[in-house]
Formats: structure tokens, C-alpha cells, sequence
């Protein structure tokens, strides 16, 4: 059986299409749901994996993720601390990222500010992996860099790394984010929040220059459903 | 309760950056703030209000104190004004009502900190403009204050009118008072016309029958209006013209007269291509609110093309994004609906950088180029990326005589299912019976007038209901709802909410089943007191409109509201021949669908072209410049508005959402370089994933006052050009045509009339014969007919300010294999580079340096699409390494971005140039048809023995990056580059 993964849409989430077939590509079977749906699901629990997508949830109003997270808090809590605490997969990509760092899941003194260049940026990043040995996310990309596009204005990660590890590394400054984090583990090893945007650079011919780095990109999502299949076999 | 937040970083620090002309003036500028005014809330409420809008990470909330240990002495406090749409208010309001308790109601805006020197104390008011819109925002001064007070909660009052009848028992003279009085728009032939139509004696008696009075009710005056203005009518584009022309060094078309520039040329060069070449891929033109195409085995695409001028020029923010998201909302309603995968954006602006005597000569109304640079960008910028649409191919022209008007095209690139339940889905099959359901925001009075406004010249006395703010998450719900009802079959047919509201979206559905009746008690008001004829022609954004079958009602609803998308069953169409409004059971108005649709009688206009004219800026200065060398002046040529990098720009737009951008605007390597054109992948939208859109514009105002024809031939083979050199196949290339003209009908305030008509049907005339040339079909368009701004200025005297003729063509084209793609940028040192396009260099033309000139390259249109043919046939095979255009700059400009990305150089032989040519002429002329190419040495021959004459060989990439002139001038890519890239050094 093919893991199922849950995919988030709706209220302004808008690569939700692209990170379903990302999971798809890596074997599993993704289930688009809107957000208004999940907050009236019981549990989670039929799933393996969740995956929060990229987009402008609520216009970025207030902060980006924040109302997303507030209608989390307020409905849906209990159901994703469960899911958590079984150490399911979870990924946020962008704006996913946003609302799972909104929701705490990576310490409660973080915070993902304005660029310093004040300017919503897309441009392609690369990033060096560390901390590959805190989660079964990195499996097989130690020493890896990473090549993708970022798409965003409100990446700058500012506050405390006491809950959480930064598994990927801009190789120049990007956005002002403290050492250089463009992505983060949570203690348990489970939640992969990340700015740049793997779903978008899963073929050799959406890089620059037709490039094999986009196998990193798909070994990302394969080592969730890998992860998955192997606690289930 | 107010709240202020500002950022923890640099809190309440001067960053003069932001700001350059406050430093000029010994302005200091220390941040801002965003405030939230809230009201309804409870006391034990605002801890969880305060951990909902902010973060102490990052944030700070900002004290009194704050303000006084600071140098701050002034602040500018900006809020809303009623009825405007407040984005941030909405969300915020959503989530604290659930959150707190559902009375909360929410305004924002911002604090602006200042510290002024004394003798500067005015000078804020008059720099008001960088701050905000005195058309949709409040601004108040605060002098030496640091507790500031709230503004007042804005509120909407208005007097509801009931709907009045209006005599045209007046005089000529009367009647085009009321017209202008009531922006209706509407000349005094029509006026006639419409007067006529009421006399009748079958009319007044149907009327009496119908309870109606005998002249029209102002529902009905204004529903003709809008449906009857140049905007939603296109009359000038269906005018009888008879043309004549001057004798003169010019292209000669003879004198003629003819039916349509519509029909004569656009429509009828489709057919005679589609039928001739056998074009079975195109699925509906000219008839939806899109074209469509067939370039995939799965998939259908739709492209359409609009342009956003009028309200850009009022409120730059708002008028772009209203603009991007109307057109998102033409794509929305093609066919039974389209979803929108790629936006594109071409924008017209006077000069960025004007100097202060010229900025002081501008007509106080308008704003500094700049500025509306600013705005729109900003509302592109929204428009795109809140949407989840790339932006994915663009440009931005400047020229001085947009300072009275900008243009601002927005388009957008659908794909839908050729079939949807075993229905095709390029048809709207909606008919008598179906219920009439709008879905989205709420009507108010903003964008009331906004069809007939933008059909008339910009004056002193612009609306402020003709600006509205859209509101893109508003239409991303929407979006997926309609998506989700559409794969479902909830709906039959639908169509958007943009100019004209209700009464075209409704009025245009209803032509198909002859008739429809509203109710305006059903429609969702955003406040009260709406008068029924605003309710009717309001304009409104986020709005479509369904057309739905009684027995799905019930499961459209359900899902709506679902959806949270506002659904409103408003009436029912039917096959009686008229368009009704109803209040309640009480008939207010009903028109004939005749009238609306058919009856009005073509203009009779016409053109006289009077030959080439110098250009004239509307400040009447030319700047002269002298170079001493042709280093200095390829550096200056590089840095040139019209040529310089747009990186900065664009790199605010998410341009690779949906994770399908093939060629993005930039190549990004070791450095930027420009792409020709965007190709989107097809697999990543249910297509062949081997296959490729390819989306490419062309736009050459530039030399309109030299010659209309030559510019349409250019415009055209820039926009196919750039299709061809990125890799699509020459016979799979439709084109979209956008008209942006100066008012072509001849008055007393505009007497070149007539040479502006005649400007318009030599367009017309060469888009026609390119068109057949290059057997590529125009499958959409849109024309734009006023642009022209009328007021004073600063010494009080007349001042009149026209656009220059602007055509701008946007190609949509099939790469039959992902192997096909090819990019602009050199790739191996060691590949030969070649000029391949025609090779007469003996003259120097009108170019980019040389502006005075108006003399135009020569251009053959059949030697130059069988070149296009040849070049395709080499891609197929493989080869080609890279392809450039060759046009803003010439060959040189072309040359040297191609050395961008990798960093490399070229020497240039001596033999690259001939004894008897012109080495200005073979830098810098601009010759369409032309590339800078490269390929690997093993092509050699098979290159050089099909492109024999139209090929020239001019080096050989070099790993050095510079490029050696003949005449032993080096030039270093790396300061190039920093000339190029501008804003960025």
C-alpha cells in the first residue's frame, strides 16, 4: 500500500498541486484537502504523512501563516498534536513553513521576519545540508548542495534555535536569516520546515541548466515515504 | 483600540535608502509602523487580539516613549477612507471574529516618523504622494505629538435614490450635458439615436404595457452606456473609414474605404488562415473572453490579453491589480471556465528619472513617472504572486509621452480539459431557464464608471469610485471554488464581473438565450444605500457570474458556501428578447437585447495620414549627447531605460509557481541574463510532458511617429521572433493583438484626428498583411482608444499629453519537444557566433542612439518567415547553441547579453565589417528578422551553406570576458554588466 500523504489547499495555498505530485513521484498517494475540511476532520490519523504547501494563506495578512495557524490552534490542535506525537512526517515548504513556525512546532522564540531587503525575492539559492544525522528527512544527502528556487518575502528567521536544528544552509547570505537557515528540523526529527521551494525543482529542465541536483530534490520527498514503508513493513 | 507595530530591527531608526528625494530636503525618514483600529472588542479580549497580531521576536508594539526618545517630530498617520477596499481589515476582522467574538470590526494603516527640520515644516504635504492616494486615503500630520489618536472608523453614508426617469425631450445641447454630467459617455449621435428609439410609437406602447414611464429610467441610460462605450463596444474599431494619404516618402496603401479594421483585418485574416493553412487547432477566436488554442493532445490553452490604463493612472496600485486580476477572471470565464497558469505584464511609463525643471513642468494632476512605477509594480507584484500565478514574461517601456497616461497590459495564459463529462468545454451552454447566480465580493460603489471612464480622456475631474483595490485572496477562493463546481458540472455556463458589472456580464450572457431579468434586492451589497442603477453597472472586483440549471442549484450552493464565496441566485435567464430589472415583484427597467446588442449604427470616420513626424516630448526638450569613443557609447547604449536590466523588478515576481517555468525572464548563472521568451512545461498542467508553451511579446511605440505600418510589422515579427529563437514551431504561433491609441477621432480639442485614424488603419493594414505572411492567426484582442491626458499645466495653460500609437503583440506558440527549447545565452567558449538576418549595414536607421533619424530598416516579410522556417529545421536537428533577438541596441546590445550568464567574450574581426558599410550602422541598427546565434564549430558548413546571404560570422566565444571591437576598443563584460544591471550596482 502506498503511504497516504495529506495535502493542504485552500485560503490562498497555492502550490498545493505541485507538492501533491511530488509525493507522487516518490510513491505515495497524495490526498488534496482544503483547509476547511481538515478543521472538521476528527483525526488525522488516516494519513502517514502531512505536507503544508507553499502559497499566500489569507493574503500574508497580519504575518504570513499566522490566521492559517490561528484557525489550527482554534479547531485543529489536538488533531495534529496527535499526529505529531505518533512521529509522522510533517513538511511545511514556504508558507507551509510559516504556519507550522506560527504554530510552534519549532520553539515558541522563532520567528520568520521581512527580508532585509524588504522585497518579496525569487530567485534560485543554493544550500548546504547539515545536520543530516537528526532525521530520517536527510537520509543519503550528507554533503549534498542543494539547488532550488526561493519565492519569498518573509523568510528572515529570527529568535532562538533552542527547539529546533537548521538541516539547510544558504551558501551566501539570502535573506538575513540567522546562520545562514533556510530550513529547519524540530528535536524529534519529523517536522521539516523549509523557505526554498524542493517541489519546484524536481526535473533536470526546470534548473538553469539541465541538472541532475533535481534527484537530491526527489530524495527529499522519497525519504518521507520510504520512512513511512519501512515502519510499516 | 488601536494597536501599532513596528519591526524590532532597526526599530525607529533613519533609513534614507527608501526615500532618496526626503534626504534632498534634510527630511529624515525613521520607519513605519502598521496599525490596526479596532472596534467592538472586550477588555479581557486584548491579550488574545495582541498575541494574534504580533510577535515579540521580531515586533515591537510602539509607545508614546518610543516616539519620545526619539529625534522623530512628525508623523503621518494613513488610513482608508470609507468604502475602500482594506485587505489586511478583512483578514484580520475574519480570523479575531472567530478567535474573539463575531462583532469585532477591524481598519488599518500605517505611521509614517519623520524628523522635519523647522524650516521644512510644509514641505511633507507636498511630498504626500510617496506615502499615499488622496483619491482612497486619509493622511493627517502630527506635529510634536507622541500619543497619536485614531482615525475615524471609516464608515460608508450614503442616500439611497430611487430610480429616476429621464427626459430626452432636450435640446442637442442638453442632451451632451447630461452625457458628460453623467459620465455616460455617450456622443450626441448616440444620444440621438437613443432619444429616437424612445419615441417610437411600437416602443412607447410596449413600455406602457410594462408599466414603464415613456423616456428611459437611469437604469436603462446606463446600462446603455456601458454597453455601448468604446470600452465593452469597440466602435471605433467597427467604424466606416474612408482613408486617404499624402504623397511622400512612405509605404502607400492608397486611399480606400473599408467596413471594420476589426473585421477587414484582424477577423478576416484568421479566417483566410485558418481555412488556406488548414489551422485546425483553433478552437474558438474572437468570440469568448479568451482565444483557445489546441497545442496539446490533452489540453486546450486560452490566452487574453488587457490593459489597465485609466485606473492605473489614478491609483497605480489599484489599477494594476485590479488589472491582473481581471484578466485572471477573463481566463476564469472562458468557456466553462479556465484556470489561469501564467500572468505576463507589459508596462509604459514616462522616463523614471526625470530631472526637477522637467518634473516641475508636469500638469499638477499627474504623478511623477516614478511613482506610478512604484504603484503598479507593487500591484503586479500582488496580483501574481497572492494568487499563485507566475509571472512569467513581460517588459517595461519608457517614453516620455506616457506621462499622462501609463499603460498597464495584463495577461494571463489558461488551460482547461478538451472535454469535461463527455461535454467540450470551449463552449458556454447555458439557455432559458437556468437560474443567474453571482459568487465572490460584495457590490459597492467603488468601480462605478470605471467602462465609460475609461473610454473618455483623463482630466481634472476623475472619479474617485473609478479606483478600486482587488483583492486577490478574495479571487484565489473564488478561483478554486469555480475549479472545483466546473469539474463537478454544477453550472452550465459563466462568464466575469469585470467592466460594465452586472449589466454586460449578465447582458452578454443573455444574448444567447435572448433575455434575462435580476432582482437588485438579491445582489450582496457591501453597505447600504446603493442606488438600483449602481448596483447594476457597479464594478465591483471578485465577481462571476453562473449560469446554473435548477437541479443543480442545490449542490452549486452547498459547495459555495462551503467555500465561503458569498453565492446570490440574483434571477433567471429567459428567451423574451429583453433584459429586465426587477426590485423585488416590481419591474424598475427593461431594454430591448436588440438595442443593446445590434441596433446602434457604425460611425462614419475619416483618416488622412499626413507621412513620418518628428517625435515631439510633451516638454518639448531633446538631450543631446556626445561620446568620444564607441566604448563610451555602448556603455551608455547598455544603460539606456529602454535597454538596462528589469531584474530588480522582476525578481519580486514569483515566477516560478506551479513549478513550470521552463525559461524564466532571467537566466541566472554567473550572471543575469535576459530570456527572449517564457516556455512553460505542458506535463505540469495535464499536457504532453514532452511538450512546451512558449509565450512572447513584441512592442515597438518607438518609432509610431515614423510609421504605423513598419511599427506593426516590427511589433509582430519581435513578438514571433522571440517564439522562434526559444524554440517553437513556426506554424503552431497564434498572436493577440493590444491596441493603446490616442484618441483618433478628430474634435476641436483634438485636431490631428484624423492622422491618429489614419495611423490606426495602417496598423490594421500591415497587421492583416503580416499575418498572412507569417500564416500566424490573431486568436484574441482588445483595443483602448483615449489615451490621452487633457488639463493644465503648471502656469495655468493648456496642456495635452498622448500617448505614442502602441501596439503590443503577444504570441503564444507550441514546442513540440522539450529538446527544442533553447535560451539566449552563450554556452562553450569555442562556439562560433554568427549575425544571421538581413545584411544591410550601409545606413544607420532610426535606433536606440540615433532617435532623430526617420528612416526605417527595410523588412521582407516572406524571405524572413522562411529564414524563421530554416532555423527551426536546425533546431530539430539539435543545433543552434543560442539565439538572441536583435533589438532594443542592435546587434552589439544583443551580442553582449548573450555574454552575460557564462561570463563570456568575443573578439570581433575586422573582417567582420565591410569597407563599404557603416559601423554605426552594423552596431546599433535595430533590424527585425534578425539574431546573434551560436553553434558548435562541427555545424560550420551545414550553417553557412543554408544561411549563405543572411549569415555573418563574427567570432568565436572566448573565455575572456570582454568583447575587442575592430577598431582594438576592449569592452569588459564585468563593467557592462554593471552599466546593464543599474539599479542593482
Amino acid at each position: 500500500m502506498k503511504p497516504k500523504v495529506l495535502i493542504i489547499s485552500g485560503n490562498g495555498i497555492n502550490c498545493e498541486i505541485e507538492t501533491a505530485k511530488a509525493f507522487e513521484l516518490a510513491g505515495a498517494n497524495s490526498i488534496t484537502v482544503n483547509i476547511e475540511d481538515i478543521l472538521e476532520m476528527d483525526s488525522f490519523d488516516d494519513f502517514s504523512i502531512m505536507a503544508f504547501p507553499g502559497g499566500f494563506s489569507f493574503g500574508d495578512e497580519i504575518r504570513s501563516g499566522q490566521i492559517v495557524a490561528e484557525q489550527i490552534k482554534l479547531k485543529a490542535k489536538k488533531q495534529l498534536d496527535h499526529f505529531i506525537a505518533a512521529n509522522k512526517p510533517i513538511i511545511g515548504i514556504c508558507n507551509g513553513f510559516q504556519i507550522l513556525v506560527q504554530l510552534g512546532v519549532f520553539g515558541t522564540h522563532l520567528a520568520l521576519g521581512i527580508n532585509d531587503s524588504q522585497k518579496f525575492q525569487n530567485e534560485w539559492v543554493d544550500m548546504e545540508v547539515v545536520n543530516t544525522e537528526k532525521s530520517f528527512w536527510l537520509s543519503h544527502l550528507e554533503g549534498k548542495t542543494f539547488s532550488m528556487p526561493a519565492r519569498h518575502k518573509e523568510g528572515n528567521l529570527q529568535g532562538k534555535l533552542s527547539e529546533a536544528y537548521p538541516v539547510f544552509k544558504y551558501t551566501k547570505n539570502f535573506n538575513g536569516s540567522i546562520e545562514n537557515t533556510a530550513a529547519l528540523i524540530n528535536k524529534e526529527g519529523n517536522i521539516l520546515g523549509i523557505m526554498p521551494h524542493p517541489e519546484a525543482a524536481l526535473y533536470p529542465f526546470l534548473f538553469h541548466r539541465n541538472e541532475e541536483r533535481s534527484e537530491f530534490n526527489q530524495q527529499l520527498f522519497k525519504n518521507a515515504v520510504n520512512h513511512i514503508k519501512e515502519k510499516n513493513s | 483600540m488601536r494597536i501599532d507595530i513596528i519591526p524590532r530591527k532597526n526599530e525607529l531608526r533613519t533609513s534614507l535608502n527608501d526615500f532618496p528625494k526626503l534626504k534632498e530636503l534634510g527630511i529624515e525618514y525613521y520607519g513605519k509602523a502598521s496599525s490596526y483600529f479596532i472596534e467592538n472588542n472586550e477588555e479581557s479580549e486584548t491579550s488574545q487580539i495582541l498575541e494574534t497580531l504580533f510577535s515579540k521576536v521580531d515586533q515591537k508594539l510602539l509607545t508614546p516613549n518610543l516616539i519620545e526618545s526619539s529625534k522623530i517630530n512628525t508623523t503621518l498617520q494613513v488610513s482608508f477612507k470609507p468604502g475602500v477596499t482594506d485587505n489586511s481589515a478583512r483578514s484580520t476582522s475574519y480570523i479575531l471574529q472567530k478567535k474573539c467574538n463575531p462583532k469585532i470590526k477591524v481598519a488599518t494603516g500605517n505611521l509614517f516618523f519623520f524628523y522635519i527640520p523647522e524650516e521644512n515644516k510644509d514641505l511633507l504635504l507636498r511630498l504626500k504622494d510617496l506615502f499615499y492616494n488622496d483619491l482612497i486615503q486619509k493622511g493627517e500630520v502630527f506635529v510634536n505629538e507622541t500619543q497619536i489618536p485614531e482615525p475615524k472608523f471609516p464608515q460608508v453614508k450614503l442616500e439611497l435614490q430611487d430610480p429616476e426617469c429621464i427626459s430626452l425631450d432636450l435640446s442637442n445641447r442638453e442632451l451632451e450635458k447630461l452625457s458628460k454630467e453623467r459620465l455616460l459617455a455617450l456622443s450626441l449621435e448616440e444620444m440621438l439615436f437613443i432619444k429616437e428609439y424612445y419615441n417610437n410609437e411600437q416602443v412607447i406602447f410596449d413600455r406602457k404595457n410594462k408599466g414603464l414611464p415613456k423616456w428611459p429610467v437611469d437604469i436603462e441610460l446606463e446600462i446603455l452606456a456601458q454597453t455601448w462605450s468604446e470600452h465593452c463596444k469597440h466602435k471605433i474599431f467597427s467604424a466606416h473609414i474612408n482613408y486617404t494619404e499624402e504623397s511622400g516618402n512612405f509605404k502607400k496603401i492608397g486611399s480606400h474605404k473599408l467596413e471594420s479594421i476589426f473585421k477587414t483585418h484582424i477577423k478576416n485574416s484568421t479566417e483566410i488562415i485558418k481555412k488556406e493553412f488548414n489551422k485546425d487547432w483553433l478552437i474558438s477566436v474572437f468570440t469568448d473572453n479568451a482565444g483557445i488554442v489546441r497545442f496539446d493532445d490533452n489540453i486546450d490553452y486560452c490566452l487574453k490579453v488587457e490593459t489597465h490604463n485609466s485606473p492605473s493612472a489614478l491609483d497605480p496600485y489599484g489599477g494594476a491589480l485590479t488589472g491582473i486580476l481581471g484578466v485572471n477572471r477573463d481566463i476564469l470565464g472562458c468557456g466553462i471556465g479556465a484556470k489561469p497558469v501564467a500572468n505576463t505584464n507589459v508596462l509604459c511609463f514616462g522616463p523614471p528619472n526625470y530631472s526637477k525643471e522637467i518634473l516641475s513642468k508636469l500638469p499638477k494632476k499627474l504623478k511623477d513617472p516614478s511613482q506610478i512605477m512604484k504603484g503598479v509594480h507593487r500591484g503586479i507584484e500582488d496580483g501574481g504572486n497572492k494568487s499563485g500565478i507566475p509571472t512569467v514574461n513581460g517588459a517595461i517601456t519608457f517614453n516620455d509621452n506616457y506621462a499622462g497616461k501609463p499603460l498597464v497590459y495584463c495577461g494571463t495564459v489558461g488551460v482547461m480539459p478538451q472535454t469535461l463529462n463527455g461535454i467540450p468545454t470551449y463552449k458556454k451552454n447555458h439557455e432559458a431557464g437556468d437560474l443567474i447566480v453571482i459568487c465572490g465580493g460584495s457590490v459597492g460603489a467603488d468601480g462605478i464608471h470605471g467602462a465609460t471612464f475609461s473610454s473618455m480622456e483623463l482630466d481634472d475631474n476623475a472619479p474617485s469610485t473609478a479606483v478600486q483595490i482587488g483583492d486577490p485572496f478574495t479571487q484565489k477562493k473564488l478561483t478554486d471554488f469555480l475549479l472545483e463546481a466546473r469539474d463537478l458540472g454544477l453550472y452550465n455556463s459563466i462568464t466575469d464581473n469585470g467592466a460594465g458589472g452586472l449589466s454586460s456580464s449578465v447582458g452578454e450572457m443573455a444574448e444567447k438565450t435572448n433575455g434575462a431579468s435580476i432582482d437588485i434586492n438579491k445582489v450582496p451589497l457591501k453597505y447600504k444605500g446603493l442606488s438600483p442603477y449602481e448596483i447594476v453597472i457597479s464594478e465591483s472586483q471578485e465577481r462571476m457570474t453562473f449560469s446554473v440549471p435548477k437541479n443543480r442549484l442545490e449542490d452549486f450552493l452547498q459547495l459555495a458556501e462551503k467555500r465561503e464565496v458569498n453565492p446570490a441566485v440574483i434571477g433567471e435567464f429567459h428567451d423574451k428578447g429583453s433584459f429586465d430589472i426587477y426590485s423585488g415583484e416590481k419591474l424598475l427597467a427593461s431594454l430591448s437585447l436588440k438595442l443593446m446588442h445590434e441596433d446602434l449604427p457604425p460611425m462614419q470616420l475619416n483618416a488622412h495620414f499626413e507621412g513620418p513626424k518628428e517625435f515631439l516630448p510633451w516638454h518639448r526638450e531633446k538631450t543631446q549627447n556626445n561620446f568620444e569613443n564607441y566604448s563610451e557609447k555602448i556603455h551608455h547604449l547598455m544603460s539606456l531605460d529602454n535597454i538596462r536590466s528589469k531584474r530588480d523588478l522582476v525578481s519580486q515576481y514569483d515566477q516560478e509557481v506551479k513549478a513550470a517555468t521552463i525559461i524564466k525572464p532571467f537566466i541566472q548563472k554567473n550572471n543575469f541574463g535576459p530570456s527572449d521568451a517564457a516556455v512553460i512545461w505542458s506535463g505540469a498542467h495535464g499536457g504532453n510532458p514532452d511538450s512546451a508553451i512558449c509565450i512572447s511579446s513584441g512592442l515597438t511605440p518607438q518609432i509610431s511617429h515614423i510609421d504605423t505600418y513598419k511599427m506593426t510589422e516590427f511589433s509582430i515579427d519581435e513578438a514571433f521572433r522571440n517564439a522562434i529563437a526559444s524554440g517553437a514551431n513556426p506554424h503552431f504561433i497564434a498572436l493577440c493583438d493590444n491596441y493603446c491609441w490616442p484618441d483618433p477621432i478628430k474634435s476641436e480639442k483634438n485636431p490631428d484626428g484624423n492622422h491618429k485614424l489614419a495611423q490606426l488603419v495602417r496598423s490594421g493594414q500591415a497587421l492583416y498583411d503580416m499575418a498572412l505572411s507569417y500564416k500566424a492567426p490573431f486568436i484574441s484582442g482588445k483595443d483602448s482608444m483615449k489615451n490621452d491626458f487633457i488639463g493644465e499645466n503648471p502656469d495655468g495653460e493648456n496642456c495635452k499629453i498622448s500617448v505614442p500609437p502602441t501596439l503590443l503583440i503577444t504570441s503564444i506558440g507550441k514546442v513540440d519537444h522539450l529538446q527544442d527549447i533553447r535560451t539566449t545565452d552563450f554556452k562553450n567558449q569555442g562556439d562560433l557566433v554568427y549575425f544571421l538576418g538581413d545584411q544591410s549595414f550601409n545606413q544607420e536607421y532610426y535606433h536606440s542612439l540615433n532617435t532623430d533619424s526617420l528612416e526605417l530598416p527595410l523588412f521582407d516579410r516572406e524571405k524572413t518567415f522562411a529564414r524563421y522556417e530554416n532555423i527551426h529545421k536546425f533546431i530539430q536537428k539539435g543545433y543552434f547553441n543560442s539565439l538572441h533577438d536583435v533589438s532594443d541596441g542592435g546587434l552589439i546590445a544583443a551580442l553582449i547579453e548573450s555574454c552575460f550568464p557564462n561570463n563570456f567574450g568575443i573578439n570581433l574581426d575586422k573582417r567582420v565589417i565591410k569597407d563599404n558599410e557603416n559601423f554605426d550602422a552594423f552596431l546599433f541598427n535595430e533590424v527585425p528578422g534578425s539574431f546573434i546565434i551560436s553553434i558548435r564549430p562541427e555545424h560550420k558548413e551545414e550553417f553557412e551553406s543554408v544561411f549563405k546571404n543572411e549569415s555573418r560570422f563574427l567570432g568565436e566565444v572566448e573565455s575572456i570576458p570582454s568583447i575587442k571591437l575592430p577598431n582594438k576598443e576592449v569592452l569588459e563584460i564585468e563593467t557592462l554588466y554593471k552599466k546593464w544591471s543599474h539599479y542593482e550596482a
